[in-house]
């Protein structure tokens, strides 16, 4: 049971990391919005909280050594 | 007004995490990791102080300049990233060193491999590749100095005279020390950075209006790839997953997962770890963004100067002065890691499989001479850096990450072949300072990051070695 979890978690942080290759999917303006920062730091950002979530439920559900 | 700053905040800072050290001093458990004792925010400050450095204040800020907004999502999401290692290799780390009293990484390498030479290899390659990073503090800390006293106190007294109070304070406090300085010099090291960036926006007309003259005059600064196509699709691959690898295998990091209290402190400094750089790591890349409006033509090594330059330029001298005091700081408490870490594998690596009628005293003796000795070496390297800070901390953590495979192989994958894990090591690192050195053309590289294709060759190694071992039982 233990093994088939670990392979979800893999799966969703791998997930989380594809997010962080956005030029598979996008071709991001530079110019300036919000403070004069890029948009697509704004995407990063939101990237990076979403694989700190992740690791929460992670360390709280599955790591257990 | 400077000296005065100088003089009072390495007081406050330094001589107060003295106090109350000279109990814990006394063993090697004691000086070298605090007694495996460290809380949460106390473990999380010391590897926090112990990663952002010179690389961190002037590196990024240089990086800022050179490359712009690019480099803080690379640096900030990288290292964030790093934090799913605490589980791969921390935990395991910590569970085996607790119940084996290791203390430095090459024993528990030896633990689980039997192998005299993988020890004495893995300990000489963290010994060596550590150099070039710690000379990194000693260099920033002779930029600074020269800058906020105007060339009062030259780069290579500025070099020297760090170098000397860090080794006095190891000498003392040893690890407990350590830890007591990077939770006060990380908490203040982030504050001064918030501050130092609204003091120098609001100087240069708002942070919107800055962002906008610099966008005007050089638009690449902001594009998602960097300035001059830095962070191509397979770089930026590479490099977002290079610091997973890299990160646990600097050994003042290694050694600390050795000191945390319980799995659940390491836990939630994982946590911590991961989510802070998204807010720190913006910090010197914005000052280094906006010194194209005052410095607009600074080339090379003279890039890592854009901090101090900026808030010379932009606050009062006073401030400036706190800030750079507080870099100067963060400096010490890198080196004074690294020095602890590197002394402690000489010290049990190196002489102690020789003498073994070493008493516990005479083990934090031979480490407190060994920490002068590096302190030394670095100093030397300082004297003449080889390369921009940059491009001297990657060296480094290229050269620390080859340690990755073998590590990993022999604490998840099941075990491998000695043999294996010294191949991996040397021809690892015979790739990756031929990749430096262009002596490999880099149409190898197959527009990877060199780091990334070096691991590849490593893991392969391993696996190779494990196969073999399996299948045929070839050692």
């Amino acid at each position: 049971m233990k093994s088939k979890n670990g392979f979800l978690w893999i799966i969703l942080f791998i997930v989380v990391f594809l997010l962080s290759q956005d030029y598979l999917w996008i071709n991001w303006e530079g110019k300036p919005t919000i403070l004069g920062f890029p948009a697509w730091i704004g995407w990063f950002a939101f990237v990076h909280v979403l694989f700190i979530a992740v690791f929460y439920f992670f360390a709280k559900k599955y790591w257990n050594e | 007004m400077i000296y005065l700053i100088l003089i009072a905040y390495i007081a406050i800072v330094f001589l107060g995490s003295l106090s109350g050290t000279s109990t814990n001093t006394k063993s090697p458990e004691g000086y070298f990791l605090a007694n495996r004792g460290l809380g949460t925010l106390a473990l999380f400050f010391t590897i926090l102080a112990t990663n952002f450095s010179a690389f961190y204040f002037l590196g990024f800020a240089g990086a800022g300049y050179r490359v712009g907004y690019a480099h803080y999502v690379m640096m900030a999401l990288g290292t964030g990233f790093a934090c799913i290692s605490f589980y791969i290799l921390g935990a395991k780390i910590w569970a085996l060193g607790k119940n084996h009293g290791f203390i430095t990484p090459a024993e528990l390498i030896y633990h689980q491999t039997g192998s005299k030479a993988l020890r004495w290899i893995f300990a000489s390659i963290m010994l060596l590749f550590t150099f070039p990073y710690l000379a990194l503090q000693i260099i920033g800390a002779g930029y600074i100095l020269e800058n906020i006293t105007d060339g009062a106190i030259p780069y290579i007294w500025g070099t020297t005279l760090l170098t000397i109070f860090t080794i006095a304070y190891v000498w003392i406090g040893g690890m407990k020390s350590v830890a007591k300085t990077d939770l006060k010099q990380g908490l203040l090291m982030i504050f001064l950075m918030l501050v130092a960036v609204v003091v120098i926006s609001n100087s240069v007309g708002g942070l919107t209006a800055a962002h906008e003259k610099v966008y005007a005059l050089q638009p690449e600064l902001f594009s998602r790839e960097g300035t001059g196509n830095a962070f191509p699709p397979k770089k930026w691959f590479s490099l977002l997953i290079f610091w997973v690898f890299c990160i646990p295998m600097f050994p003042q990091i290694f050694m600390r997962f050795y000191i945390a209290k319980d799995i659940n402190t390491l836990k939630k400094s994982a946590l911590l770890y991961g989510l802070i750089p998204l807010f720190i790591s913006i910090l010197p890349v914005i000052i280094g963004v906006l010194g194209h409006l005052t410095f607009p033509d600074l080339t090379g090594k003279a890039t890592d100067q854009i901090l101090p330059k900026m808030l010379a330029a932009h606050s009062p001298e006073w401030f400036a002065g706190l800030v750079m005091t507080g870099a100067l700081a963060a400096f010490m408490s890198t080196l004074d890691s690294q020095l602890l870490a590197l002394s402690t594998i000489v010290t049990r690596d190196f002489i102690l499989p020789f003498r073994e009628n070493v008493g516990l005293e005479q083990q934090v003796f031979f480490g407190r001479i060994w920490v002068v000795i590096f302190a030394i070496v670095g100093l030397l390297i300082a004297a003449q850096p080889f390369d921009t800070i940059d491009d001297m901390g990657r060296l480094s953590f290229g050269g620390l990450a080859v340690l990755f495979p073998i590590t990993f192989m022999t604490l998840r994958g099941g075990g491998v072949a000695p043999f294996f894990g010294v191949l991996s090591i040397i021809v690892g690192e015979w790739l990756l300072l031929g990749f430096y050195y262009q002596k490999i053309p880099s149409e190898y590289l197959f527009g990877f990051d060199r780091s990334i294709i070096v691991l590849a060759v490593c893991f392969g190694i391993v696996f190779l070695g494990k196969l073999f071992d399996q299948k045929w039982g070839i050692k």
